[in-house]
């Protein structure tokens, strides 16, 4: 893959991934992340992670848009930034049927590891487009 | 409550701000340009500000252009359309700014996810465009930046609006886009420049302007400023720093705390004082003469010089790294008035109102039409002006058109303009002066069945013969009329005056905004005290200047474009 192509893929990572992963969840007070999870925080990190990108695609879970953006990219992941988002949004899917199920009390218990993930996949593919960028 | 409309393919931004911004009223969204542009159509629900997204995920049919034969067929198709998708919130901004200029839009982006360096640029450069301060989208922060933009609305509007003397070509207008993204950072500006050319207008009337800063403008010529001064009128004094002062006296850069401080003529800096300026840019603080007090400067720098800053670093006499943080890489140099023949109407319409605003031709105007019962403007606003060397097809009875014959038109347009703007706009004021002066004088002895009554009142040809007479002193191509010569004549017969007692004139020199400000309070000095030798005789004084008894109402004409009131002048004689 050339540069010009892997500068697309993160690109398109941090848009329909990074953008939208934490979309309500990030915007929610503190006290919303405190035992037990609320109603709203629920509710948010279902909309975030289930349907994580509407358009052309469908609703797509957070780890469908992974998948569909890196099936190019060779494994193991060389960029250590695409090695910590990878493992963040396998955390995300290990919490899948908790939140299909809408398990307040599996999503509490799960809820600093969840907003860690949430964070890493941002931060991660900011940091790595910023980088890609000024290389190029 | 304000109404906003979201463009956006999705739900994600509605549901988002509807949850985190209650106090708005968010519309429906507009999922295309067509949809978007029949909301903002229609006149029962005004908008006062758009959220619009980039990357639209549509159907093809639905993407601008909506003609899209350049794009090509298959595998390169399909790569084309994905493009227009990404981008496509950047085209129906376009759009929009052809029906909507002024319209608020937010932009959801941040500038690192924008698909080009070149879109960030324009997008900055243009104004009511704004792009997301997060990278990614903050509830509370789209809520800090949606309140300050509406705010912003609804204070009246500064001088950034203003018409400005930018002219239509391209050129140009990378210049405007750059300036202006410079206006709004932080980084301070170089303009380059030969003298006239602009370099104060754009600092005051532009980069200030559009600074969003809401401090004052203050600008300060260094050549015209003794050495020895200079520390203390830049960082201000203390009372006893040394002798002669005699309290605190705050410095230009305290005066302007939080606004724009111009310095002119850089290269004049002493290397002391560029040290102690570095400081400030590095540091953001400096001392006042005398005191060990730091003080904070938050100031936008902006510096001008027609000399070779990397010349003077090579030759030592400018600091390397004082100029390297002057951000050298943007530096603007601005066109000579020769250099921009292709705007010239563009530029003389420009000027041509910009004199018209000036008290004296704006009194001329007024008595002008008055005479000539064309509509007077509202109480306190000027006559409108138009100018060219075309006829107006039709009048709407309020604009004074000058008129001015095809063979002045070029001659303006061909001249070689020196001293560039600053003295195309004294011989454009004169122009205009001389030519009303004549009129208004005239009209007391206008007959019935006068020829020039048959004319069309709000027309008013300008003499060749006037563009001609006020061109000849500045050609220097002229040797009859060198100024050189013309110069080194008036200086030895002032001499020889002067050592026969008769005129020997005193005036103070003190610094001003411009080379200009400070010719003209000489000039205005020594008119009055002329005035007074005089007695007050006009037609003595045109004899002593001219060497003309019958000139008296030119140097009338002068001393009323200088400001002086001849009537307190008598006054103050007869007491």
């Amino acid at each position: 893959m050339s540069p010009s192509e892997l500068v697309e893929v993160v690109a398109a990572l941090k848009h329909d991934l990074g953008k939208y992963v934490a979309w309500r969840s990030a915007n929610m007070g503190e006290n919303a992340w405190r035992a037990p999870c609320s109603r709203e925080l629920i509710e948010a990190l279902r909309s975030d992670i289930l349907s994580t990108h509407s358009g052309m695609h469908a609703n797509e879970a957070a780890w469908d848009i992974w998948a569909r953006h890196t099936s190019g990219l060779p494994r193991p992941l060389e960029l250590p930034e695409l090695r910590a988002v990878e493992l963040a949004v396998s955390q995300l899917r290990d919490a899948e049927p908790a939140l299909r199920a809408s398990d307040g009390a599996e999503l509490a218990r799960r809820s600093d590891e969840l907003r860690s993930a949430l964070t890493t996949i941002r931060s991660e593919l900011a940091s790595l487009h910023r980088r890609l960028l000024e290389r190029r | 409550m304000s109404s906003i409309l979201i463009i956006d393919d999705g739900d994600k931004y509605l549901d988002l701000c509807r949850r985190f911004l209650p106090e708005h009223q968010f519309l429906p969204p507009a999922r295309n340009y067509r949809e978007a542009a029949a909301v903002l159509g229609r006149t029962t629900t005004p908008v006062d500000l758009v959220l619009l997204d980039v990357h639209f995920d549509i159907p093809e049919q639905e993407l601008l252009p909506y003609e899209k034969s350049e794009i090509g067929s298959d595998g390169v198709r399909e790569s084309a359309l994905e493009r227009l998708r990404r981008s496509q919130g950047l085209r129906i901004l376009d759009r929009l700014r052809e029906s909507h200029p002024d319209l608020p839009v937010i932009v959801m982006t941040s500038r690192d996810d924008l698909p080009l360096e070149i879109d960030a640029e324009r997008l900055r450069a243009q104004d009511y465009t704004y792009l997301l301060d997060d990278e990614y989208l903050d509830a509370r922060g789209l809520k800090l930046q949606i309140e300050d933009i509406l705010a912003r609305r609804e204070r009246p509007s500064d001088n950034g609006d203003e018409p400005f003397y930018w002219g239509t070509s391209t050129e140009m207008m990378q210049l405007q886009r750059r300036l202006a993204i410079l206006a709004r950072g932080r980084l301070p500006v170089i303009l380059l420049g030969h003298t006239g050319t602009g370099k104060s207008l754009l600092a005051r009337e532009f980069i200030h302007a559009r600074s969003q800063r809401t401090g004052p403008f203050v600008a300060v010529d260094l050549s015209t400023m003794p050495h020895e001064l200079m520390a203390a009128h830049l960082f201000g004094v203390v009372k006893g720093a040394y002798t002669g002062a005699t309290s605190d006296r705050e410095g230009v850069m305290g005066r302007a705390h939080g606004g724009t401080l111009f310095l002119d003529e850089i290269a004049n800096l002493s290397l002391e004082l560029q040290k102690s300026l570095l400081l400030v840019l590095q540091e953001g603080r400096y001392h006042a003469v005398g005191s060990v007090e730091e003080r904070v400067a938050d100031i936008k720098l902006v510096v001008a010089t027609n000399e070779n800053l990397p010349r003077l670093v090579q030759q030592g006499r400018f600091r390397e790294d004082l100029y390297m943080r002057l951000n050298p890489a943007t530096a603007i140099t601005l066109p000579t008035l020769q250099e921009r023949r292709d705007d010239f109407q563009h530029l003389l319409l420009f000027f041509v109102r910009r004199v018209a605003r000036e008290p004296y031709n704006c009194d001329l105007l007024l008595q002008y039409a008055d005479q000539r019962n064309l509509e007077l403007p509202a109480d306190g606003q000027p006559v409108p002006v138009s100018v060219g060397h075309r006829l107006p097809e039709r009048s709407d009875g309020r604009t004074i058109h000058l008129l001015l014959h095809p063979s002045s038109f070029k001659l303006l347009r061909e001249f070689p303009w020196p001293g560039n703007f600053r003295q195309f706009e004294m011989v454009l004021s004169n122009l205009m002066t001389f030519t009303l002066v004549d009129l208004v004088d005239r009209a007391d002895r206008v007959e019935p069945g006068d020829p020039d009554q048959t004319r069309r009142a709000e027309v008013i040809p300008i003499l060749p013969r006037t563009v001609r007479e006020l061109l000849k002193p500045l050609d220097g191509n002229d040797p009859s009329l060198s100024t050189h010569e013309q110069g080194e004549t008036r200086v030895a017969d002032s001499a020889a005056r002067a050592s026969e007692g008769a005129f020997r004139l005193h005036v103070d020199v003190r610094p001003a905004g411009s080379l200009n400000a400070v010719s003209c309070e000489v000039e205005r000095q020594y008119l009055e005290q002329l005035f007074e030798l005089c007695d007050g005789d006009l037609s003595k004084m045109a004899e002593v200047l001219l060497d003309e008894r019958g000139g008296g109402r030119k140097v009338q004409l002068r001393m009323n474009q200088l400001g002086i009131k001849l009537r307190k002048l008598k006054r103050r004689g007869r007491s």
